[in-house]
């Protein structure tokens, strides 16, 4: 301390009073900003909310400068008593730090117990019922771990804070302890390991032949989704016959696709195997269907796959979640542009006499007036990609 | 700061007998003195990181309060914040460039660039870096890449806005979203230009630390920070080229219509004669470097928080042949785990499978860490600095993003939680934070050998103390939304009726995170006011055993008049049971202290054989 207390005090006061000149006079040109350039009721009532906050802020500065500078006065009263800071505020913050770990464990309680109460309902797939169960045994293995390694890290920071008659042990290694905490997290995660593993081999096996093959192709940014009719056996597609009409390059050459469908909800029966064959017109895109614990990219240029067996009906789930609004959904999960997060298709899963009801009453989109419509688009294209041609080598 | 400059300069003309005059250009801007280099690391990195707050902090009043209107949003940001609501385009380029900010231009350059600078030859007793030149020129491309990617931030078509890892067709495409334009060119430049100054500040670490130790230095005397410099420069120097090739690859498919990323694509009523490219290989490429990069990130900040904790818990760190060991574990492994971030991106399985295997392995020697961390606190006599505070802070936080990490290494849970708020809330604690309070710790320890200053304690407290309160209070809830199923890079939640329960939560993490940035200001105040009104700092502030506190504190070229400093021991000789004080320096020889040696002393390893 190499300074007299009434200088000390002088030019932290010049300090407080310099940072709160400057954060009135920020704010204030932030003030301006808020001035309502219209004059109606609403702006103007953001604006004095606006002013509530600019006071808010100006007046929590004061109290912390105040704060600030009584714990200064109080330290160094202290310090003229013979007695050392230092020692006073490791005894502080070991304190802070028991008074922390108390609270951090019931926020992580609360956190659990609230938020951890609004996640996905139950598994709606198969697979999905395995991969909650892998997720509720990492959950206790880690959550024990967690709250173990806190309670040593903040009880020991209390316990051996610092004091002036203390000596820290001597303590550099040693091989046997280090050697067990090696060892069992290794086996820990290898036993994870194992069992994520067989789980992934099962869900990403080839889809059974019975399964229900849907198309799904997204582009900014709105999902195509199309059924194979009652043939159940989608006709092929192709880049080269993608345009605004025909807009996944369906190839209608082919038998198959005349009796395909474009829908905008997907029906599922129940229990059924589906697959999913993904795709994607501009940039990646990737189909998110939560519920079902079902995820996998659409990429332009690569199709991707993804199958899996729905377990509970649109039905149950509400009655399961006592929501009536309730809806299964697929979303995007890949940025892909502005409007990426509002990118969403209705899944509705229902048994099997009502799917052959809402298959029926949808007709196949390959019509004589479409056909026509295909015709002039391809023409269009075909021109357009002829002049590209020119300037680009690559095909 | 006036008697700094006459001291200076009679002291280092006793070392480099024909150094010519320094003038205000070749000390404060061209300088090649690695300590100013650091410093002029430092404050680009903190001018970078007050961009990138007040950037998240302008979302999270969008993902908090997405139906109000904020009329100074649009004083602010013009356009892009008609009638005071944010746009989704510019939406999205805050979530990139701040995404892009903190991880390279915080986080690794201002972690690694102030640090390995300051520290690698203070503590290996070198006069200055290999390449005193080099070093200078990654410095000023650093400063030049910054400044592109800030000026983006004010282009007419907005900043680049696909995300931080600009996955292509996206990326590529101008018609694809505005911020794919001008916006991602000066993005793309930018980041080569940081490339190029990683490499050059990799390649002076690595042959410094490898070639200019003092007498004495063996690797295994080495402090764990020297270690972890070392092993990230290594893993920068192998991986930041393969980020370029990938970078370069995607400014020839946006400007000279090759295929490398692009393939049957239709945008704007209108198909691309693009063929055979593979928007999976970018990925493939940019995580080659990604994931090593954060892991470039995490180890300076565990290098200095082993360093802080022994120091203030004046204990020997507990195990330092298993930090080490785990370090070098952490450094190979990390080049072979990037798969995991591409689970679902339809790569063949059995690759799926391969990159769990590997991903989970790497947690191992990253929990050997943690408890090697709670082994040193463990009986020590624990001295709360800010730093140290800092310092346990970041154990804290890398056990909780660290365990998380072991939901998403797993391919099938995965599934589920690819693109979510979990890898979010993860890597923001893991990553963003812990790094974050390493930095932080560095800052507050190593201030007194920056500017010979010492930082406010109280305010130190005040700054820890708010932000591990806010940092959890933001990135906690998000593992549930992302186990709800919410997504993330969303501009909002008001389309899908399942997110709207998390409305509220929004709203407490957003006002959580305006709180806790309110508190960086005390940090930002302490740190500017004490580099012209702190106390002068003493000689070896917290009895430290490294050799950068046996430097005068003036700053000298060559760092120490006359000779440097002979090592005789390792780093970590606290509360050594025999001596008279609780700390033994690295150049105190072993003949001095006949009371305390050891056995194990003698011998070559010293870790290997101390006190049983
Ligand atoms: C215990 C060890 C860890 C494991 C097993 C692990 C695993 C993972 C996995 C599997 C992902 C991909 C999640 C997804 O996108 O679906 C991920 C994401 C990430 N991890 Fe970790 N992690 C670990 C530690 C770390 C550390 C130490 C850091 C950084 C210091 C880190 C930083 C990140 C980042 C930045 C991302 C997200 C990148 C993005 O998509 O934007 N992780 N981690
Ligand atoms: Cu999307
Ligand atoms: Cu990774």
């Amino acid at each position: 301390m190499n300074m007299s207390i009434g200088q000390q005090l002088k030019s932290s006061t010049k300090a407080i009073i310099l940072f709160v000149l400057l954060t009135i006079s920020s704010t204030i040109s932030f003030a301006q900003a808020a001035m309502p350039a219209t004059t109606d009721v609403a702006s103007q009532e953001l604006g004095i909310t606006f002013w509530f906050y600019v006071l808010l802020l100006i007046a929590s500065v004061f109290a912390f400068a105040v704060i600030n500078k009584t714990l200064k006065v109080l330290e160094l009263t202290q310090e003229l008593n013979g007695k050392k800071i230092k020692n006073t505020y490791n005894k502080v913050n070991g304190i802070f730090f028991i008074l922390f770990l108390v609270m951090f464990l019931g926020y992580v309680y609360y956190e659990f117990t609230t938020h951890g109460r609004m996640l996905l309902p139950e598994s709606a797939s198969a697979h999905g019922v395995i991969t909650d169960n892998l997720f509720n045994i990492t959950a206790i293995i880690t959550g024990v771990v967690f709250v173990i390694t806190h309670i040593l890290l903040f009880y020991f920071s209390f316990k051996y804070k610092g004091k002036e008659k203390r000596t820290a042990f001597f303590y550099p290694h040693n091989d046997k302890l280090e050697l067990y905490w090696t060892i069992i997290p290794a086996i820990v995660l290898a036993v994870l390991v194992l069992s994520g593993w067989k789980a992934w081999t099962n869900i990403t096996s080839p889809a059974p032949k019975e399964a229900l093959t849907i198309d799904v192709t997204g582009k900014q940014f709105a999902w195509i989704v199309r059924y194979p009719g009652n043939d159940n056996t989608l006709g092929s597609k192709a880049f080269k016959l993608v345009n605004d009409v025909n807009e996944t390059g369906v190839d209608f050459n082919d038998k198959n696709a005349k009796d395909d469908l474009l829908v905008n909800e997907i029906y599922l029966p129940v229990n059924r195997p589906v697959k999913f064959n993904f795709n994607a017109r501009d940039v990646i895109h990737s189909a998110y269907m939560p519920h079902f614990r079902a995820q996998m990219n659409c990429v332009p240029g690569m199709p991707t796959t993804f199958w899996f067996t729905p377990t509970i009906t649109t039905e149950q789930m509400r009655a399961k979640t006592n929501d009536p609004k309730f809806d299964y959904i697929l979303l995007c999960a890949k940025i892909c542009g502005n409007a990426h997060y509002n990118m969403q298709v209705k899944i509705v899963v229902v048994n099997d006499t009502e799917y052959a009801k809402w298959l029926a009453t949808k007709k196949p989109f390959y019509t004589e007036e479409m056909a026509k419509q295909i015709q002039e688009a391809e023409a269009s294209v075909a021109k357009a990609r002829e002049e590209k041609l020119a300037l680009n080598t690559n095909e | 700061m006036s008697d700094h400059t006459t001291h200076h300069t009679d002291s280092h003309d006793a070392h480099h007998g024909a150094h010519h005059k320094e003038t205000f250009i070749s000390k404060y801007v061209f300088s090649m003195d690695h300590k100013m280099i650091a410093k002029q690391y430092l404050i680009t990195g903190i001018i970078m990181a007050v961009v990138g707050m007040v950037l998240s902090i302008l979302f999270r009043i969008q993902l908090g309060w997405p139906d109000e209107s904020f009329p100074f949003l649009e004083k602010l940001l013009g356009k892009w914040a008609q009638g005071g609501r944010i746009d989704p385009s510019f939406y999205m380029s805050m979530v990139t460039i701040h995404g892009t900010i903190m991880v390279f231009f915080v986080l690794t350059a201002g972690l690694s660039g102030t640090f390995s600078n300051l520290l690698i030859p203070l503590q290996v007793g070198a006069r200055d870096m290999a390449s005193p030149f080099i070093n200078m020129l990654s410095y000023w491309l650093f400063f030049l890449s910054s400044v592109i990617m800030a000026w983006s931030l004010l282009i007419e078509s907005g900043p680049a806005s696909g995300g931080w890892t600009i996955y292509p067709p996206l990326s590529a495409l101008p018609k694809a979203m505005p911020g794919s334009g001008l916006g991602m060119t000066l993005w793309l430049i930018s980041m080569a230009l940081f490339v190029a100054s990683a490499l050059m500040g990799g390649i002076n670490y690595i042959s410094t630390v490898l070639n200019m130790r003092t007498k004495g230095m063996s690797m295994t005397k080495m402090p764990l920070t020297i270690w972890a410099f070392l092993l990230t420069a290594i893993l920068g120097v192998l991986s930041f080229p393969v980020l370029f090739a990938g970078v370069i690859l995607l400014i020839f498919d946006r400007g000279f219509g090759t295929s490398f990323y692009l393939s049957d694509i239709f945008i704007g009523g209108e198909a691309l004669p693009n063929h055979g490219g593979s928007p999976v290989l970018f990925q493939h490429l940019f995580w080659f470097l990604g994931h090593p990069e954060v892991y470039i990130i995490i180890m300076p900040a565990l290098g200095i928080s082993s360093e802080i904790i022994a120091t203030n818990a004046r204990k020997p760190i507990f195990g330092y042949r298993a930090m080490i060991i785990s370090l070098i574990g952490i450094a190979f492994l990390s080049f072979i785990v990037w798969g995991h971030h591409m689970f679902v991106t339809g790569m063949n399985p059995f690759l799926g499978s391969v990159f769990m295997f590997t991903t989970l392995i790497i947690a191992v020697p990253s929990a050997v860490k943690t408890f090697n961390y709670l082994a040193t606190l463990w009986r020590g006599n624990i001295q709360f600095t800010p730093a140290m505070l800092f310092a346990i802070g970041l154990v804290s936080l890398f056990i909780t993003g660290g365990l998380t990490g072991i939901f998403l290494g797993n391919a099938s849970l995965d599934i589920n939680l690819h693109d979510t708020y979990f890898v979010v809330a993860h890597f923001h604690i893991v990553m963003g934070s812990a790094a974050m309070f390493g930095m932080f710790a560095g800052v507050y320890h190593w201030y007194p050998r920056l500017f010979g200053k010492m930082m406010d304690t109280r305010l130190g407290y005040f700054h820890f103390w708010l932000t591990f309160i806010a940092v959890y209070c933001v990135f906690f809830p998000m593992h549930f939304m992302g186990l709800d199923g919410v997504p993330r890079r969303y501009y909002s939640f008001t389309s899908f009726d399942f997110m709207k329960e998390w409305l509220a939560v929004n709203k407490f993490i957003s006002i959580a995170a305006i709180l806790g940035s309110l508190a960086q200001f005390i940090f930002l105040y302490n740190f500017f006011r004490s580099i012209f009104k702190g106390k002068k700092a003493p000689q070896n502030p917290w009895n430290s055993n490294t050799l950068e506190w046996t430097a005068p504190v003036e700053h000298m070229h060559g760092n120490w008049p006359g000779e440097i400093p002979h090592v005789y021991r390792w780093p970590y000789d606290y509360s050594k049971p025999g001596h008279d004080e609780d700390f033994i320096p690295q150049n105190v020889p072993l003949s001095q202290t006949m009371s305390s040696n050891l056995p194990g002393d003698y011998g070559t390893h010293h870790g290997a054989k101390g006190a049983h």
